[in-house]
């Protein structure tokens, strides 16, 4: 980085950089939820089984996908 | 001590009892349904809290119209980003590779929302056995409460259905005034509340004549 790149590095795109960390730690935290989610689902499924247990784990599991899959597109676009 | 006798011939039941088994059957019709808020003699459940031999009565959840409220919600969660399309000049305001990924984060609340509340709706259960009464609580993501009482400690049952939903869909709550520990058991907007109590009293007689014929578990 040159000293015309430090001069050009305005706040604009500094409050973009800032937006970009907060961004990916929030979906790695959601990550985190996600996880819980499907532990909680297991759980939920011990207690009482009822014959439905298969589109509910799926449900679970599809959500954390989504937030990995919301993740890495983040990482990649941003 | 060994054992000098064994019978595997199960103990005779009285016409008493067999005229209550018979009362049980004809409240309702047996139910297959998974997603039932009444089931009645649901075949395939098995739930943490029971041991072998007790066997499922019944099991409630909220009536489904008590969910009509979520699933607008889900319904205006899922529509809103439309609406978003309509401010002007978006994008020289946010890039959009940061509305894309503002879209996505979005859907992925809405998943999270619609997952939670099904969850919410479908394992937070009231199961009525042959000799106690559960109540299942999933209150947050992490947090589990069971409260169960025995058929014999119910001292008094109160249904309670008001408002023009409750008697127009026919549900309610019933309330179970028991001598445990926990005084109060209360089954909230389960269907067919009548039909709960009914249930609640003829177990409680079956209770009451195999005290007396001496068949307690």
């Amino acid at each position: 980085m040159n000293l015309e790149d430090l001069t050009s590095f305005n706040l604009a795109q500094g409050v973009w950089y800032g937006m970009e960390a907060l961004v990916i730690v929030g979906l790695s935290l959601y990550i985190i939820f996600a996880f819980v989610v499907v532990r909680q689902v297991n759980q939920m499924t011990d207690t009482l089984e009822v014959g439905f247990e298969g589109p509910i784990r799926f449900a679970a599991w599809l959500h954390f996908l989504f937030a990995l899959a919301t993740l890495g597109v983040a990482i990649m676009i941003l | 001590m060994p054992e000098v006798y064994s019978s595997s011939h199960k103990p005779h039941k009285s016409h008493q009892t067999q005229e209550v088994e018979k009362k049980l059957h004809s409240i309702a019709k047996p139910s297959k349904n998974a997603m039932s808020a009444f089931s009645y003699f649901p075949p395939h459940v098995k739930f943490v809290g029971t041991d072998n031999q007790e066997k499922i009565i019944l099991l409630l959840r909220r009536h489904p119209i008590t969910t009509i409220p979520t699933i607008f919600t889900a319904f205006f969660m899922v529509i809103a980003p439309i609406f978003v399309g309509f401010i002007p000049d978006i994008a020289t305001y946010i890039p959009v590779n940061y509305q894309l990924v503002a879209m996505l984060f979005w859907y992925m609340i809405t998943l999270a929302f619609i997952i939670e509340q099904f969850l919410n709706w479908f394992f937070n259960v009231h199961i009525i056995t042959d000799e106690r009464v559960f109540d299942v609580d999933f209150t947050h993501l992490v947090h589990r409460e069971i409260t169960d009482a025995n058929i014999d400690q119910i001292q008094d049952v109160t249904t309670q259905m008001s408002g023009v939903l409750h008697t127009t869909f026919n549900y309610g709550n019933v309330i179970i005034q028991t001598a445990a520990q926990i005084p109060q058991i209360e089954y909230t907007a389960v269907p067919n509340p009548d039909k709960v109590a009914q249930v609640l009293r003829e177990l409680r007689v079956q209770e009451e004549i195999e005290k007396i014929e001496g068949r307690v578990r």
